[in-house]
């Protein structure tokens, strides 16, 4: 059984801004869950991932099925867990399909043609938005935008009033 | 001896400013290509310019040899899931004594030989001094 210490977003997955600032933020975490379907697949990347964290730190690639079928096993141990996932989409699924995940941070996305910047590090298209959103309001996720701990932390409201959209009415 | 090409990928501008720091010291180089990631950069775009110049490299029959800054950032990423398609060799953690021994030493070794007195020369080059260690 995984207990979440910190859940993000970010399309690099593992890599300086993780392991240099996030890991060692969170000193207690034990293991990187790495969700990400097409990771999972790939023996040979897997194992660059693994090599790129310190050894005292376990990582895990699963696929979103694979997660939520691992994340509720009784087993004796909690183990203290940082949860990465590649994109918007991805953690939503996770999300809907049953993976409790309360806050989340948004971390890193590329800049590309019809995203909006939200901060130097994260591009959001429309559509991943009001994923956002929605996760926010029907599931209750607190969603934050931070690059590394020692960034500013802006919220959901502030990302949604740069895109134009509506406000929400209640941030939960 | 086939050409060898320095490629540096590195966090920012850092590659391109340790390779101008460099020739202040040994001088104009060839065969150097430098490439950064920035803030919001998409790190595929990255990838597929590093592949290009390896892609390249091969096609003309010269070896490359890749520098990236930090293991376990983006640019080692890159560099290392390289070596499951390409024969190149990858250095971690690239310095200023390491770059300056490749640069200075590379037509005169095998790539075997030049990567491994890079990689000393990287180590050699880091030390922790204090008052003591002039006495």
């Amino acid at each position: 059984m995984w207990r979440i210490l910190f859940a993000r977003v970010d399309d690099r997955l593992i890599h300086g801004q993780v392991m240099t600032q996030w890991v060692k933020g969170f000193p207690s975490c034990e293991a990187i869950v790495i969700i990400d379907k097409v990771l999972a697949n790939d023996e040979y990347m897997k194992n660059v991932c693994k090599m790129a964290a310190p050894s005292e730190i376990l990582v895990e690639v699963l696929s979103i099925d694979e997660a939520i079928k691992e994340f509720p096993k009784d087993e004796p141990k909690e183990r203290r867990s940082f949860l990465l996932f590649k994109d918007v989409a991805s953690v939503k699924e996770a999300i809907i399909k049953g993976l409790p995940i309360k806050s989340l941070d948004i971390g890193g996305s590329a800049k590309a043609p019809g995203k909006k910047v939200i901060i130097p590090s994260v591009s959001l298209s429309d559509e991943e938005m009001e994923m956002l959103r929605t996760l926010n309001q029907d599931f209750g996720v607190e969603i934050y935008f931070q690059m590394v701990p020692t960034n500013a932390k802006f919220s959901l409201s502030h990302a949604i009033s740069l895109f134009g959209l509506q406000q929400l009415k209640k941030i939960t | 001896m086939k050409t060898k090409v320095i490629l540096i990928v590195a966090h920012g501008n850092f590659g391109k400013e340790l390779l101008q720091s460099v020739q202040l010291i040994i001088g104009e180089q060839e065969d150097v290509v430098t490439l950064g990631l920035n803030l919001g950069d998409d790190v595929e775009s990255l990838r597929a310019d590093v592949q290009k110049i390896v892609d390249e490299n091969q096609r003309t029959n010269k070896e490359t040899i890749v520098f990236v800054d930090l293991f376990g950032g983006s640019p080692s990423n890159i560099a290392l899931s390289l070596l499951k398609h390409y024969d190149v060799q990858v250095m971690v953690g690239v310095n200023m004594p390491m770059l300056i021994e490749m640069l200075s030493s590379r037509n005169n070794y095998d790539i075997e030989d030049l990567v491994e007195r890079s990689y000393r020369a990287g180590i050699d080059g880091i030390k922790k001094l204090d008052v003591k260690s002039t006495k």
